[in-house]
This record gives structure tokens, sequence and C-alpha cells, in this order.
């Protein structure tokens, strides 16, 4: 805490006894583009509401300037990290809150979570439209007293969702798993096993394989759902059914936490909404060629899509964006890396990881129609958003991401929504470096050359022959001369349900990533009305396939083993985190922030670099 | 679904031996995607036996209307209407005799596209043509249904792999944004 708000603190409490009212101005951070709210640009508080409404002991929370009174508590550089959980009246009322901050739904979030039972809230302002405290999250616990024109006032009733699982001592750790190698997923829970937590318990959803090395350490939960596909979302709402802390940190089996994970939840504060840890990926084994990886996005446009379809439940009485049948333009509204600092109804916490209170989750569990990589983690943010959920980071700390998929760490940079928005493509200086990297795809070169087999022997007739030496999956220019030599040999009908099946196992088992749904459909098109050459299309004019070569343009695409992932301790490591953790907090404002100075970053880097076992 | 190309004066005089031959081949071939030149010694030779299967010909007159185009133009929405029909038959022949190729070209595209969404394929077609473009129908049928293989090598696919590899490292140097990119990308034309 500041000098300044300190001193600002005691006066306000000292005042207090004195005055019936208490007017709290809140001050944007200078850089976000909401910009200032000064008595220019903004009507004031017409002081009137607080004397002429007969309300007293009021607390009035405003981003307005306040004309013919003192203010007696400032609260400055307010981003979307800042928590209000210290605000305690007998009446709140927000003025114009809701149309002068991108932010007011976290502030509101916050305060309504913080103030005691029977506490009146009331947003005013010169016109109310739809208030947050009318969403189903809130329903049952406000009830409303009075609306008008200009003003609604509502009594919490009882505490909120979140507010049944008080508390930071207790996590519920689950990680969705598969029958894959676990190595990596050893790295994981040993990290969770460290943690200072004190009350925990580690959840699988799934059966890990058998090279699996805390079986006694945890519980293991759904084993009863299939895959393929990999029904992601019915297996995190069983982890959140299956919990029995209240508190719920949801991951994937990349995710490492950080050593310090305990401190940095403590320091966000409790009755925290759908929370996320911001995350990078170091591409080499030095800590010095940082990606932001897959943590906190954001879409612009996906409310404007206007085309929508049924969900695979065939509810026909509502439609979604999200539904498969629309993927394709859902993918086109594109999404960037949002900035932890900033806030939009449309901001998201990707999939990979959640802090959240268990029965928040099971008020808002993830839709079971859809599977992984089918945007399931934007359908639930968005829902959770509409009900009066917002999604957004602790930035107290960060994880490390053990492996990343090209289709998102890609060579060229990312796209990240700096401080000062809007989006552009970012790059670490230091992504030229000719330095050892670390396998661009989770994938040993044995299963990389079983799937090339495997997709040659389905699709190339057998009176061909296909020779697959080993450097096909090692070297780049011999991978891509033998998928080339494959493609130009296949042979298939150009029948809907036999080229989709083709392309599903091209990107499964040649590509080993991701192909965007917008991408597919324009391969089909080309294929059946273009007639256009195979091998130019699927390979040459592939950005993905681009990309993988960009990422390792000699070799190195595929993994020896999972440890490959893993980096030694070593004094130049210890130096480089230094190195980056210092140029991470220059450029804070556009790739990564984290509350504290250079030491915090450079400490938050060694915490959750995953080490290789001596 | 096996393809056949047969000229139209055979089809005249051998109509019932190329049905049953066809018919014999859905049997002892696999279904997959060969196309098969149906000649006069072969039709000669063959011993008729009993048709088992259901067969449909269509005259490509009835989806050809006439217009200021040479030859006609192809009647999309009937070559549609066809094929969400057309796995009830065996055997499709479409006799195309008489028509300029681009005719028939443009009548097996809309068949391609017609039978893109169906789930099933009848398992023989047979297109009838003039005997002067009975090798250039055959090739063009060869590709209209079925991706085929073309081995790429030589000196073409090198220059492809050399241009990805070089794209791929500016990028990998320069990333896909900033002046030296762009410079690198209009020198190299990539």
């Amino acid at each position: 805490m500041s000098l300044l708000s300190f001193l600002e603190r005691r006066t306000t409490s000292f005042w207090r006894h004195f005055r019936p009212h208490m007017i709290i101005r809140l001050l944007h951070h200078r850089a976000l583009a909401s910009g200032p709210i000064s008595k220019k640009s903004a009507m004031p508080v017409p002081l009137e509401i607080l004397t002429d409404s007969g309300w007293d002991d009021t607390t009035l929370i405003t981003f307005r300037p306040i004309v013919g009174r003192r203010v007696d508590r400032y609260i400055r550089n307010i981003t979307a990290v800042t928590r209000f959980l210290d605000i305690a009246a007998k009446h709140v009322v927000f003025y114009g809150l809701e149309g002068d901050s991108e932010l007011a739904p976290l502030i509101i979030w916050d305060i309504v979570h913080s103030v005691a039972v029977g506490t009146k809230i009331t947003f005013a302002s010169e016109v109310i439209t739809e208030c947050l405290l009318e969403k189903s999250y809130y329903h049952d616990s406000m009830e409303l007293l009075e609306k008008s024109d200009n003003c609604i006032t509502f009594e919490k009733k009882s505490p909120l969702i979140c507010e049944s699982d008080s508390g930071l001592d207790a996590w519920t750790f689950g990680i969705p798993v598969g029958p894959e190698d676990a190595t990596l997923l050893n790295v994981v829970v040993k990290r969770i096993l460290e943690l200072n937590v004190p009350r925990k318990e580690i959840l699988l959803c799934g059966r890990p394989a058998e090279n699996f090395l805390y079986f006694d350490e945890v519980r293991i939960v759904g084993e009863d759902i299939t895959a393929p596909p990999v029904k992601i979302c019915a297996k995190k709402n069983r982890l959140a059914v299956e919990a029995q802390f209240p508190n719920l940190c949801i991951i994937h089996d990349r995710i490492f936490l950080p050593k310090d994970f305990m401190a940095a939840v403590k320091r966000f504060g409790d009755r925290y909404p759908i929370v996320t840890f911001q995350s990078v990926f170091f591409d080499d084994y030095l800590n010095l060629i940082p990606r932001r990886y897959s943590d906190y996005g954001i879409s612009f446009n996906i409310m404007d899509t206007s085309v929508s379809g049924f969900m695979r439940d065939n509810d026909t009485r509502t439609s979604s964006k999200f539904a498969p049948s629309v993927f394709p333009i859902t993918e086109r509204s594109g999404f960037y890396a949002g900035n932890a600092r900033r806030y939009l109804t449309t901001a998201y916490a990707t999939g990979s990881m959640y802090l959240c209170k268990r029965s928040l989750w099971k008020f808002c569990p993830q839709n079971e129609n859809l599977n992984w990589i089918e945007f399931e983690d934007l359908e639930h943010a968005y829902r959770a958003s509409d009900a009066g959920i917002p999604s957004r980071v602790n930035p107290h700390t960060l994880t490390q991401s053990l492996i990343s998929r090209p289709l998102l760490g890609r060579a060229t940079g990312t796209y990240i929504e700096p401080l000062r928005g809007p989006p552009s493509r970012i790059r670490a200086w230091t992504e030229w470096l000719p330095l050892k990297r670390k396998p661009a795809i989770k994938m040993t070169h044995a299963d990389a050359l079983r799937g090339l087999k495997k997709f040659a022997d389905k699709y190339v007739p057998s009176d061909r022959s296909i020779l697959l030496p080993s450097s096909s999956v090692i070297k780049s220019e011999q991978r891509i001369r033998a998928i080339a030599d494959i493609l130009s040999q296949i042979q298939f009908p150009l029948r809907e349900n036999a080229l989709r099946e083709v392309i599903n196992d091209y990107q499964k088992w040649v590509v080993a990533d991701q192909l965007p749904y917008g991408w597919i459909e324009y391969a089909c098109h080309q294929i059946l009305i273009e007639r256009k050459d195979l091998v130019q299309l699927l390979l040459f004019d592939n950005d993905i396939m681009l990309n993988h070569i960009a990422a390792r343009p000699t070799g190195g695409t595929f993994a020896f083993s999972m440890q490959d992932y893993l980096v030694k301790r070593t004094v130049f490591l210890i130096f480089f985190s230094f190195f980056t953790g210092l140029y991470l907090f220059l450029a804070r404002k556009k790739f990564i922030y984290l509350a504290g100075g250079p030491l915090k970053y450079i400490a938050s880097l060694i915490n959750s670099t995953p080490y290789r076992n001596r | 679904m096996l393809n056949f190309v047969l000229s139209s004066q055979l089809w005249v005089s051998h109509q019932r031996e190329t049905l049953e031959m066809i018919d014999d081949a859905c049997d002892s071939h696999e279904l997959d995607a060969r196309t098969i030149l149906l000649d006069g010694i072969n039709l000669k030779r063959f011993n008729c036996k009993q048709l088992s299967r259901i067969h449909q010909t269509i005259d490509l007159r009835s989806w050809v209307t006439e217009g200021v185009v040479e030859g006609g133009i192809v009647d999309s929405k009937g070559v549609r209407r066809f094929c969400s029909g057309a796995s009830s038959f065996d055997i499709v022949v479409l006799n195309a005799s008489g028509f300029p190729l681009e005719v028939i070209v443009s009548a097996l595209n809309n068949l391609r596209i017609g039978l893109y969404t169906e789930a099933d394929w009848p398992l023989a077609f047979l297109l009838v043509v003039d005997g002067a473009s009975v090798y250039e129908s055959a090739s063009i049928l060869s590709e209209c249904f079925y991706i085929q293989p073309h081995r790429v090598r030589g000196k073409a696919l090198d220059d492809l792999i050399k241009r990805m590899m070089w794209k791929a490292r500016i990028l990998r140097f320069f990333g896909r944004e900033g002046i030296a990119s762009r410079v690198w990308r209009r020198i190299n034309l990539v």
C-alpha cells in the first residue's frame, strides 16, 4: 500500500464519523483506452441524489468528477487486476459506473461479494439500461427494491454463490488426462505435491498411462468418460462434482504451476470469479525465447457474428454461435491473447487453466455438447459472462507451459492486446537466435513415423510403394519431401465424408497439428470445385505446414522422448532467466503483466521453470 | 465406383454385352477408383449371362438445354435431381454421343458436385462418347470422381520445396511483419 493511499484511508475513516455519506472516486490507469474521466469529458455527479433521496450512511462510488464536495477517497490507476475487497457500507451507490468503464463488471463483482447481507446497492445514472445485478448469477441473492428511469436499487438478501465457498486454504487440483505417455503429467503432479497448500487433493479425470508415478497421491475419477472425441467438458465438470475442497484449480497436463502459487492466490484475494494465470512457453532450453501461450484471450467481433446453429443436443429453443455447424464462421471472428489489465465481456480464460470456486463451476459448468478444441472454453466464458460472471487474470505469478502446439505458438509472433490496445503481432527479438529448441510438436519421432505410415497405408493404392526413411520425421526438408510423395500418390473418392476423413486423417497423422476449421472448408471447396492440386493445396499452400518449417527449418519438429521438454538447471539458465525477466518487465505493457518490479518477473520465471530431474 | 468409357458405335451394337460385362466387373473387381476403357474385342469375346443389377441409361440430351452456346448448356438442376436418387441404381449409363467435349466435361462436373454429398454411389458409371473422343474422355472421367495418384518428383518438387524452405527461413528470422521481412519477401517474390 502506498503512503498516499494509507493516509487517504486514515483520513477517510476519521471523516466518516462526521459525514453521513462517503464518496469514493475511481480513476482509470492512464494507459487504458477509456482514458481519464474529467470535468471536461463527463457530467459531474449530481450530489442532490445523496441528500434528496433520504439515504443515509451511503458510499458513493463513481468515475465521475465531484463538484461542490470533497472526495473522501481516491482509488487511482484502476485496471482489470485491481480488486475492491475492502469496501464496507450499509448502502453502496454506483453512479454511472457501467457506462463509464469497461471494468464495471469486475468492480461490481468484488464490491457486491465483499459487502454484508442486508446491504443496499443502488445503480444511478442519467440513463439506466440493463443492470448487472439482474443477471442470473445474482438473481437468488439480490432483491430488487426500486426501479426508475435513472436509479435501480437492490438489497443483498443472502450470500452469493461464491461466498458459500469462502477461504483459500483448501484446494482441489483437477487434471483431465488421457492414456498417453505420463512423463509430463508426472512433472505437473510432482509440482502440485510440492506446493505449500494447507489442504489439497489431486483429482485425475481418466486413467493415466502405466508410467505415471503418483497413483497413491491422486484420486482417479471419470474413467467411464470415453474418448475419442475427447470430452474435455464432461471431464472438467466431473472434476468439479468430485472435488472435496471449495477452491478448484483445473489445469491441463501441460501447465506447470509456480512454486509461489499459494502466495499469489492469497495476494489476489478470495471470492474471485473465473481466474487464470498468464502463461509463457520457452521455445529454447535457456529461458531466452519467451512466447505468450494460451492463457487469457479476447475476441472483439464474436458478438457481431449473426450466424448461429443448434447444439448437438438438438435443443431448438436456443441457438449458439459455438454450435459445431458454425465453427468455420465463429473462427473468423479472430481471437487474440488478452491483456491482463484490460477487460471486456468477451474476454475469456482459455481452457488450459481455471481457478474458480467449486460452487461457481457447478452453477455454470462447461457445455458437454462440445469436445476438445471446439471453442468450449469460449462458449463457457461467454455464457458465464452473460450470467454475470467475469473472467480475469491473477497478476501475482505466471505458469509455464511444458509444451506448445505450433498452431498457437507461432515463430512469427503472437497477436497480443497491449495495454493501450488494439492487438498487434508481438515477437520476442530473441526468436532468431540460433539456439537449440524444444520439440515443436508433442509427439515422438516413432509416433510421427507411424502416423505417416498409417496415412500412406490407408490412402495410397496397394500397387504403389512409399519409402519412409526415419529422416522423414527428423529433418524438416525430408519431412516435406515424404509428405509430398505420399500426397501425390493417394487415391480417394470425391465424396464429402471421404474427403473430410482424408483431411482429418491428414491433420492427425501427417501434420500432427490442428488445421483451422475455416481452412478445412476452403480446402474442400478448392478440391471439389476448383480441382486444385492436392500436394500444392495441403502442403505448399498450407500455412500450418509453413509455420512448422519456420519453427524448425532444419529439424527437431518431433521429440525423441518427452524428457526433451524439460530443461537442465544450469548457471546459464539462471543467468538468462534474469535477462528475460528484465526484458519482460520492460515489455510489461504489451507482453505480460505481473504486479511487481523486475525481481517479481525474474522470480516468477525461475519459480515456474520445469527442470529435468538430475 | 467403377468407371467405364465406351464408344457410341460399340454401345449401339453391343449394349447387352456391355451391361453384362460391367455387371460382371462389379462382382469380380474391388469397388475401387479404376476407369476402364472397353473395346470391341473384349465385348465380342464376352459370354453373356443374366443381368443381375439395376441400370439406368440417361441421354445427355435430357440434361442439355438449347441455347446460344454451341452444343447447349447443361441443366444443373436436372443433374442434381438425378444425383439425389442415383444410389438406387447399380449401373448408370450416360450416353453423351454427339456432344462436344466441353458439354461432356460440364455434365461430369455437375455430376461430381451433385454426387459429392451423397453417402452412396452407384457401383458403376459408364460414359458413352463418340469414338473420336474416347481417349480424352477416359482421362477426364478417371479424375472426375476420384483424386488419383500423380507422383510429383524431380525438379518441379525440388523447386517447390526450396521455395517453401526459403519462405520459412525468412519468416523465422524476420517475422511476418517489419521492414526487413517485407524487403526480403519483395526481393525473393515470396
